[in-house]
């Protein structure tokens, strides 16, 4: 059998492989048979020592498990980070958007407080003095203002609380974890 | 030999057949086959497997007006090759035990 019979043989046994891989196999004995034919060997000699297409098949199949797993587990790999860092950058933006909320809640909540306190202040001076009741509805809006402004403070908070209970249960228990497992190597 | 330990052997070899230069499959097996008998067509999955293992790579240039392809080692493939040098002192302690 001449090279050319060889390959031709070769590429039709391969009709179950992809043909990337097909191209790829029958390329490497291509070349193979050349290099010994230009170095001097007999070409059909040479080929008769590569031994027939079937073994030659059941030899690259045995090993074809072995590359498509070792493939599989650089995707297992690559997906695995790639999944770790979303994680991290969600958790992150999750972080800010609470921190951005939290102070405005607080900030809310503060100067509720205050503008209340002063309402109620200014209403019982108003009162004792005797001021005009256009200057009373007034004083009694900076109280209303200020108590609106609490709650909408305290609903930030109660938002915050309800959002971020699970996560920080979760940050309890891996704290919790972390501590026991430190106490059982010691 | 053991069928699973030469194929280990196999693969060490070859990396080491590419330590120095680069390679194509016929050397390759010249060269392999001058200290460990390999047949033309066990070379190819045993590349294949280094390839896979990101232990060489490969590159095509022209020789004599057609594509040859070239086998050169990695950085992962010398690291490997360190690391056998390792492997050698455990099997050589294994064989000195067993032909006490």
């Amino acid at each position: 059998m001449n090279k050319y019979e060889f390959l031709y043989r070769l590429d039709k046994n391969l009709s179950s492989f992809e043909k990337a891989e097909r191209e790829e196999i029958t390329h490497y004995y291509d070349e193979l048979i050349q290099d010994a034919v230009d170095t001097g060997e007999n070409e059909i000699e040479f080929i008769n020592r590569l031994g027939s297409i079937e073994t030659i098949i059941r030899t690259i199949r045995r090993d074809s498990d072995f590359v498509n797993n070792v493939k599989e587990k650089k995707n297992f790999e690559l997906k695995k980070v790639f999944s770790t860092t979303s994680k991290i950058i969600a958790h992150g933006i999750f972080l800010f958007i609470l921190f951005i909320i939290g102070t405005i809640a607080f900030s809310f909540a503060t100067s509720g407080i205050s503008m209340f306190v002063v309402g109620v202040g200014k209403l019982l001076v108003g009162i004792k003095n005797s001021v005009s009741s256009t200057t009373m509805i007034l004083y009694i809006g900076n109280m209303i203002l200020g108590l609106g402004l609490t709650m909408l403070g305290l609903t930030g908070f109660w938002w915050l609380f309800k959002q971020s209970k699970d996560k920080l249960e979760k940050l309890l228990e891996w704290i919790q974890k972390a501590i026991d497992k430190k106490g059982e190597e010691k | 030999m053991d069928v699973q330990l030469k194929k280990g052997f196999l693969e060490v070899l070859v990396l080491a057949s590419l330590k120095d230069t680069d390679s194509y499959g016929y050397k390759i097996i010249q060269d392999v086959s001058e200290i460990m008998e390999i047949s033309e067509s066990t070379l190819y999955p045993i590349l294949k497997r280094l390839e896979a293992q990101e232990y060489v790579t490969t590159y095509s240039s022209e020789y004599n007006s057609r594509l040859r392809r070239y086998y050169k080692i990695t950085k992962a493939g010398i690291q490997k090759l360190r690391e056998s040098e390792n492997d050698f002192q455990e099997i050589k302690k294994i064989y000195d035990f067993i032909l006490k």
